[in-house]
């Protein structure tokens, strides 16, 4: 039987990697069609068209990833929330759905001690579960509590969503989804179901809806202030 | 005591994989996936997850799908169950599988596939 390190070695050679000195191995980085870096994915949420007594992105979140109340308040998961805003001089109030702001800056990121909050590279903020050890620093980091621990045993997972008992966790942007070139599912759903409040595009494309809107309506970011660059824009805010 | 039971179906499952293989669809011969296919699955879901290099037939799920032993009443079984296939091997080699912490042991109902 060939040794393993023998046969690593053989195969890794015959894939087009050179050997720079004895052990120093240069193995060229492959081409995978995988995230675009190209593209910035991104949302804008026009908070005037969000009613308060609407939930369909949360539903359909919840529904797509399998995440919903366990009953424990609030260390339930959380993917997206509606949060309602009073501002206290006039007592208006708005509401407005709260999800991970996928930031160019992500503190989640900055804070991870293991690598497994990552920035895929179109963008997208993730948790890698299989290096997450579920010490809650992103939690604590993200400025608009984005992110959620997974307290109680799961099971009957989505098949394109594992979550685990330990581990943190966000909105996906539906990765998934947008793999198959699809919209999130919060999008659809309040496209269909809702007021049509949320427009999901591509931050690089000129000419596509989402950049045209943001040209004609002032949206800024949740927390603009810590220049994170969250790629969640609202306007009406 | 050695336990008999898993060790005579890895004895009839050695015997009975090869004539498999052809038609399996499986990545690789069974005595290879035997070897292997921690490292198979380690490597593409790095891929997968933080590249989002997504191989159709590579993920886990796809193992699950084609694996899946059913039970008396034809419902299939998750891994908590001796019977499931990825127990076969792992309980008589005491080799902790942490997929089904986060990961569905057991194929999806077809509504529930994006």
């Amino acid at each position: 039987m060939t040794p393993r390190r023998t046969f690593l070695v053989a195969a890794l050679t015959g894939a087009g990697m050179a050997t720079l000195a004895p052990g120093l191995l240069l193995i060229p980085a492959q081409a995978a069609a995988g995230a675009d870096p190209a593209r910035r994915f991104a949302i804008l949420i026009d908070v005037t068209r969000c009613s308060a007594d609407c939930t369909a992105c949360v539903t359909a979140c919840q529904a797509e990833q399998g995440w919903g109340p366990q009953g424990l308040g609030a260390a339930d998961p959380h993917w997206v929330r509606k949060v309602e805003a009073t501002d206290p001089t006039t007592g208006s109030t708005l509401s407005l759905p709260v999800l991970c702001q996928h930031c160019d800056n992500p503190p989640c990121v900055d804070v991870c001690p293991t690598g497994a909050s990552f920035v895929r590279p179109d963008g997208i903020v993730l948790v890698d579960r299989h290096r997450c050890i579920g010490c809650r620093f992103c939690q604590m980091a993200c400025p608009v509590k984005a992110r959620s621990f997974v307290a109680a045993p799961q099971d009957d997972q989505r098949p394109h969503m594992p979550r685990g008992q330990g581990t943190v966790e966000a909105c996906t942007l539906c990765v998934h989804r947008l793999d198959a070139g699809r919209q999130p599912a919060c999008v659809e759903a309040c496209g269909r179901d809702g007021g049509g409040a949320m427009l999901f595009g591509d931050l690089t494309d000129p000419d596509g809806p989402l950049v045209r809107a943001l040209a004609a309506r002032a949206a800024s970011s949740l927390r603009a202030d810590l220049g994170l660059g969250g790629r969640i824009r609202y306007a009406g805010l | 005591m050695i336990p008999v039971r898993p060790l005579v179906g890895l004895l009839v499952l050695a015997v009975a994989a090869p004539a498999l293989a052809a038609e399996s669809g499986c990545l690789a011969p069974p005595d290879r996936m035997r070897r292997v296919h921690m490292d198979l699955l380690r490597h593409d879901r790095d891929q997968a997850v933080r590249l989002g290099v997504q191989r159709p037939g590579h993920g886990l799920a796809a193992c699950i799908d084609c694996h899946a032993r059913k039970d008396e009443a034809g419902r299939a079984v998750p891994a908590s169950d001796s019977r499931h296939f990825c127990a076969g091997c792992h309980r008589a080699a005491a080799v902790a599988v942490d997929c089904f912490a986060c990961h569905r042991s057991i194929p999806a109902p077809p509504e529930t596939t994006p």
